[in-house]
């Protein structure tokens, strides 16, 4: 896992959506919990994905016809870093630049 | 679910490097599907898509699909084909857009015109895209390059100095840019194990092969025209181009055997005919053109048979002679053509049509190149003979020297540019 170079609000957003969840989570899901638009929501998933924050795998399981849906989960490593960006999240005050 | 926001998907996920096309594009219709299941309105994953296809990251082996040097070597290959393009079609305006006093071949020209500023622009694009993620070196050469091609654009209105200092500066930044490709090829692997789908075709040991094909090209047809241009070489010229160029062709028959990849031996074989007739087609009406058409277009007022008689004997024997040797020579260069094709299929099932077309595609453009060459003589006499006392040539010319440009671009960018990879295939990012 590499650290990000800036954790946006929007990116802990993000975060604390796929901390709360259980495990793996809907990308759609993601957007709605975070209540950030797609257009931030997607590119942040996937520099999360990039840095070895997050894994994602297709939503097999189901039975549900047409396209699967793209299940987004913590690592261990990224869950643990998610956890202290978020910690330090209110003494950031939200303010982008600081360094996971 | 909007149709509007499913198209828009659909491109978005087009726009994608080939390496992560499919994934996208699945898991953002996957959205869709559920977008009002979740309470998230279709628009807004629309645009989300439309807005990561604009911005990803497109620099690494995952969304590439590909190593990132065989990433920079297949855009540095379109750069030099589609410079290279540019470049026929910009000096074969130059040398032939006296022709046609108007209507169609006029709104042709100009097209042609258009489509050279765009070619050149889509080259530079690919030139500055494989520099983008290759070494500083490379970055230089594509400056230097640009430079030099912007120099040589603006020399109409800046000045006619901009054009010999721009084909200097461009000479150099291709240097430059060759030493950096040529390095580029003994790269370690790339340190991130990245995935390397079946449908990537080339490896890097095909590359160097289509580097030295496009320097022989280049190296050809400069000092080809630095020798045409010279004046006193004019004959030696004359014969060494023609010969070069049929060396060339066979080499790309050759190099149609050593890679063979295709399955598909019909198209090959279709291939060949195709351009086999149309390399004699070629000759066929450039003849036509040299002692008939043309004599006629140029001296209106007489019959073929009172032009050729008004010429001295010398004059008659000379034009007659180039004319001759002109149909001769490019007749048996597409025989060699059919024979060397002949021989490649019926010896190996997997030929590369590509390389077997883009000998034939050569073939046509020399004929086409050197017919005007070869109806110089005969042109001069006539224009010197009989009114109205002008040169030109027929309608017919200017069809003739658009058709063997375009031969040329179709030879270089089949003999250069990359395969294009397979669609619809699917690389996983995840770990």
């Amino acid at each position: 896992m590499t650290p990000l170079s800036r954790i946006t609000p929007a990116t802990l957003d993000v975060l604390e959506s796929l901390v709360s969840a259980s495990g793996p989570t809907w990308g759609l899901v993601v957007i709605k919990h975070s209540g950030r638009p797609a257009g931030s929501v997607y590119p942040i998933l996937e520099r999360l994905e990039r840095s070895g924050w997050v894994t994602s795998e297709w939503d097999d399981a189901s039975d549900r016809p047409g396209p699967r849906r793209r299940l987004y989960e913590l690592t261990a490593d990224g869950a643990s870093a998610a956890r202290q960006a978020l910690r330090s999240r209110p003494a950031l005050g939200g303010v982008a630049g600081a360094t996971a | 679910m909007s149709r509007g926001a499913r198209f828009a998907v659909r491109f978005a996920a087009a726009a994608l490097p080939a390496g992560i096309q499919e994934r996208y594009r699945e898991e953002w219709l996957a959205d869709l599907d559920g977008a009002a299941e979740a309470g998230v309105r279709a628009s807004t994953i629309a645009v989300g898509a439309l807005l990561f296809s604009a911005t990803v990251h497109r620099d690494t082996p995952d969304v590439l699909g590909m190593p990132l040097s065989t990433a920079a070597r297949r855009h540095a290959r379109w750069a030099t084909a589609l410079l290279s393009s540019a470049a026929v079609l910009a000096v074969g305006s130059y040398i032939t857009g006296g022709f046609g006093s108007g209507g169609a071949i006029a709104i042709a020209a100009s097209l042609v015109t258009g489509l050279t500023l765009l070619v050149a622009v889509a080259g530079l694009v690919a030139l500055w895209r494989a520099a983008l993620i290759s070494s500083p070196l490379a970055k230089i050469g594509a400056a230097t390059v640009t430079t030099g091609v912007v120099a040589v654009a603006a020399s109409g209105s800046v000045g006619w100095f901009a054009l010999p200092l721009g084909l200097v500066v461009l000479l150099v930044g291709t240097c430059i840019g060759l030493v950096a490709w040529a390095g580029s090829t003994y790269e370690p692997a790339a340190p991130v194990a990245a995935p390397q789908p079946a449908a990537v075709p080339e490896t890097g040991r095909r590359f160097p092969t289509a580097l030295v094909v496009a320097m022989v090209v280049a190296g050809t047809l400069l000092s080809g025209a630095i020798l045409l241009f010279s004046g006193i070489t004019f004959l030696l010229a004359a014969l060494v181009i023609p010969v070069a160029i049929v060396v060339l062709a066979v080499l790309f028959v050759v190099r149609a055997r050593r890679t063979a990849r295709e399955p598909a031996p019909a198209s090959a074989w279709g291939t060949v005919l195709v351009l086999e007739a149309l390399s004699l087609a070629t000759v066929a009406v450039g003849a036509l053109d040299l002692l008939v058409w043309s004599p006629l277009a140029q001296a209106p007022a007489f019959t073929l048979d009172e032009i050729w008689a008004a010429l001295s004997p010398a004059d008659a024997a000379t034009g007659f002679g180039f004319a001759v040797g002109w149909i001769v020579f490019w007749a048996l260069a597409s025989l060699i053509y059919l024979a060397g094709s002949i021989a490649v299929l019926g010896r190996h099932a997997r030929p590369s049509t590509r390389m077997l077309a883009a000998a034939g595609l050569l073939l046509v453009s020399g004929a086409v190149f050197f017919q005007f060459w070869a109806g110089f003589s005969i042109g001069m006499s006539i224009a010197d003979t009989l009114p109205p006392y002008t040169g030109g040539g027929s309608d017919v010319r200017a069809w003739y020297a658009m058709t063997g440009q375009f031969s040329l671009v179709g030879a270089l960018i089949l003999g250069i540019a990359p395969r294009p990879l397979a669609s619809g295939r699917s690389v996983a990012v995840t770990a």
